[in-house]
């Protein structure tokens, strides 16, 4: 038994000092900058995920609001009925800030929910993040399987506008 | 199949054990390998992966995201070459429990954070029952390795006494 914790003792060793060497011979390595590594991690919250069926649940009773941040015209074609569209694109200040902020500051709700399609999962996260970074939303999720899985369960859309 | 091996099925579950702690060796060396190379590339966001899962605070975020390229990297070196394969079997299923319990627990909060199992290679892009079996794989063929070696161990250590015996007498 001391011997197999010997050799992981070897092993974690030899792993740290070739951590440690990657490290400092890798441009952007986090040794050349903690504060830097420290800031981000930070600004690092957490963002949640809803099911769609929670979310619809959710609207139902007022605790959540929706952003479809798709595009304006996949909005248009079809959305979660409730849904407020706001392309992800529009969080990339200042263009859009005074739009933003007035759309923003109608919802009410101690929730918010991004949607996008399934597979745009980490533009999702980031507008959530956004919200809770700069628009003082509290609490902010992704919908888990995007607006394919709001369609496949079978709960409400909409078309235009 | 050897004719000696059809005589005495003791045999064949032998040797299927062996072909099954190779294969679970040379995943393990793969998995490790891939992880520990991808991360190490990207430092800093093996430091925010960690940090995404909101359970650490931040020095102990910075040390396990810097040691873990590195770690993986010597583990998978470890599974191909039988280098201190007991204690490096101990370290991965360790890695993987904890890294199974960060998963359970990000599961439990509905928290949407990337795995970070292969730092910007998203093969999971959440952390969720995929990425927990990922790392229920690892603890299993850890234990799986860990048997085997320390099995064969504990006979090479037998055979070495008993040849000391034979010697003196």
């Amino acid at each position: 038994m001391t011997r197999i914790l010997r050799e992981a003792f070897v092993i974690v060793v030899l792993g740290v000092i070739l951590s440690i060497g990657a490290d400092l011979a890798v441009p952007g390595g986090v040794f050349r900058d903690l504060e830097a590594a420290r800031t981000e991690l930070d600004l690092l919250v957490p963002v949640h995920f809803v099911s769609a069926r929670a979310l619809h649940q959710g609207l139902e009773s007022g605790t959540w609001s929706l952003i479809d941040a798709r595009g304006r015209r996949d909005h248009q074609r079809s959305h979660p009925k409730g849904s407020v569209s706001i392309p992800a694109a529009f969080f990339d200040p200042p263009e859009h800030a005074a739009e933003l902020s007035s759309v923003l500051g109608a919802l009410r709700s101690p929730r918010i929910a991004v949607m996008m399609y399934r597979d745009d999962l980490e533009d999702a996260r980031a507008v959530a993040q956004a919200l809770l970074l700069d628009h003082g939303f509290q609490y902010a999720a992704t919908v888990d399987g995007g607006f394919e899985a709001w369609e496949r369960a079978g709960l409400p859309v909409e078309t235009a506008p | 199949m050897t004719i000696a091996s059809l005589e005495h099925p003791e045999g064949v579950g032998r040797r299927a054990m062996k072909i099954a702690v190779i294969l679970a060796r040379f995943l393990l060396a793969v998995l490790f390998l891939a992880a520990g190379a991808l991360k190490g590339m990207h430092p800093k966001e093996s430091v925010l992966s960690v940090g995404s899962y909101h359970l650490t605070p931040d020095w102990i975020s910075i040390a396990a995201g810097i040691s873990l390229p590195g770690i993986e990297v010597v583990l998978g070196a470890s599974m191909l070459t039988g280098f201190c394969l007991r204690g490096a079997t101990v370290v991965s299923g360790t890695l993987g429990i904890l890294f199974a319990g960060g998963v359970i627990s990000a599961i439990v909060r509905n928290l949407d954070t990337e795995c970070g199992c292969f730092g910007n290679l998203a093969i999971t892009p959440r952390a969720d029952f995929r990425t927990l079996g990922l790392e229920v794989a690892i603890v299993l063929l850890s234990a799986l390795v860990l048997v085997k070696a320390h099995s064969t161990s504990t006979r090479q250590g037998i055979q070495r006494s008993s040849d000391r015996s034979v010697h003196r007498a």
